[in-house]
């Protein structure tokens, strides 16, 4: 408590307290200032939020690395008791991939002797980035996850990323070397999809629950149960024919697709660069 | 005076509960890689911030909640400040009321919670559908806030047990 003179009267202030209290105050308003920065997408917030992201990917790294051993552990046990059957089944698998692969030799050859005479050359190239897994958000308003690669690593805003199973999401904020990424199933994520079979166009929408659904359908057909659903590449930002899922159900008047990728399991993706132009040579006509 | 030994454990004493804080806030946005993406999430900072401002409020600074809220903020996905003034406001209204709750039984402190969760998440979820106009699922905040109070009478007992460990902490 400090004590001042004023006209002769002592005036006793309580100065801890009442400091504490703009201190409170002053918070709170800060806190408050950010929620409205956010939703004005003032750039400041991004840049705050990313750089702070960065330094804390290390953190979460050291965090998670108790995590990832057990789950190392787990993994080899399961493949030691799992390695006869898994060796029978990749053995099937082989026979009938060898099959596959001559199919796809031939149509590689015939592809490329008719993009010869028709003088065609793609417009984009695909680079694919690898990163890391170390961040996760799931819960009733985000489904995001942080992974381990940024515009140093050549990360770009709106890059699809996928893994071995399909697409997982797009980037939708970008740090010096992590980044953020919208997953499928997030309810801001939104994907020009397409049903394989009965060319059934749509957006493929999230709203939190595990099967995203497709909104503003159009085509000739309804699409099938079970049907493969691809990336259009409309818009230009993913490259087409990227796997998503198998249509699932209808609910709710929408159609469902059951993601390929499992997103509680994600541990490795691969950001997919299709910013790339091919050089065209002499030829004019696309 | 007090040796190093001596003025290192009370340093500890202290910011035991900081740490905590800040280990559940990284641990909020770390990936476990188990198969319950759709299990409601479990706020453990909540949980911590709720004990402490209850029973040893000086040991978390307001400035170190604002930091913390932050990082929640970031490892959650949530627009930043949402988390910052959630362990704010815990802080302040369970501040207030301590000297009521303290005084009852556990229930007293475990329905206390409740009422705190309910209040956060229905803020959380004004926040989000006004500022941001995401529409989330009202149903699977009500789950998360029925598990996250199931969860927190174990974050209470490993808090206690924290709070009886450390001599310094005994002292009100």
């Amino acid at each position: 408590m400090s004590v001042f003179r004023s006209k002769g009267i002592d005036v006793a202030i309580p100065i801890k307290p009442f400091l504490q209290r703009m201190l409170i105050a002053a918070l709170v308003a800060c806190s408050v200032l950010l929620l409205f920065m956010e939703r004005t997408e003032n750039g400041v917030s991004t840049i705050l939020r990313m750089a702070l992201t960065d330094a804390l990917v290390p953190v979460v790294e050291i965090v998670s690395a108790p995590v990832q051993t057990v789950r190392g552990l787990v993994a080899a046990t399961e493949d030691v008791f799992s390695v006869y059957s898994e060796n029978r089944r990749l053995r099937d698998e082989n026979a009938r991939l060898m099959q596959w692969q001559q199919a796809a030799h031939a149509l590689e050859v015939e592809n490329s002797a008719l993009r010869g005479l028709m003088r065609y050359h793609p417009q984009h190239a695909t680079a694919y980035i690898s990163a890391r897994v170390v961040g996760q958000m799931n819960g009733p308003f985000a489904n995001q996850v942080v992974i381990s690669a940024g515009s140093e690593q050549g990360v770009k805003p709106y890059q699809a990323v996928i893994n071995e199973f399909g697409l997982v999401g797009r980037v939708a904020t970008v740090g010096k070397n992590s980044s953020r990424v919208l997953l499928l199933t997030d309810m801001n994520s939104r994907i020009p999809v397409m049903a394989q079979s009965s060319g059934l166009k749509s957006v493929l929408a999230g709203d939190q629950s595990e099967l995203p659904h497709l909104r503003f359908a159009y085509g000739k057909q309804n699409p099938e149960l079970g049907e493969a659903v691809i990336t259009t590449g409309d818009g230009d930002v993913f490259p087409s024919g990227l796997m998503v899922g198998k249509v699932f159900a209808e609910s709710d008047g929408h159609w469902r697709v059951r993601p390929l990728v499992d997103f509680s399991t994600l541990h490795f993706v691969r950001v997919v660069d299709f910013s790339e132009r091919v050089e065209s040579g002499n030829d004019s006509d696309h | 005076m007090l040796s190093i030994t001596d003025q290192t454990r009370i340093w500890g004493s202290k910011s035991a509960p900081s740490l905590l804080l800040l280990l559940t806030v990284v641990m909020s946005g770390t990936p476990f890689f188990v198969p319950l993406q759709s299990m409601p999430q479990i706020y453990f900072s909540w949980m911590v911030v709720y004990y402490w401002s209850l029973f040893r409020p000086n040991v978390l600074p307001f400035i170190l909640l604002f930091v913390a809220g932050l990082i929640q903020d970031i490892m959650v996905g949530f627009p930043m400040g949402v988390s910052a003034l959630s362990f704010l406001l815990i802080r302040i209204v369970v501040t207030v009321c301590r000297r009521f709750i303290t005084a009852h039984q556990f229930w007293v402190v475990w329905a206390g919670f409740a009422i705190t969760t309910l209040t956060l998440v229905v803020m959380t979820w004004s926040i989000m559908n006004v500022f941001f106009d995401h529409h989330g699922d009202i149903l699977a905040m009500f789950l998360m806030v029925l598990l996250n109070w199931i969860i927190y009478p174990l974050c209470h007992v490993g808090c206690n047990i924290l709070y009886v460990k450390l001599p310094a902490l005994q002292v009100r």
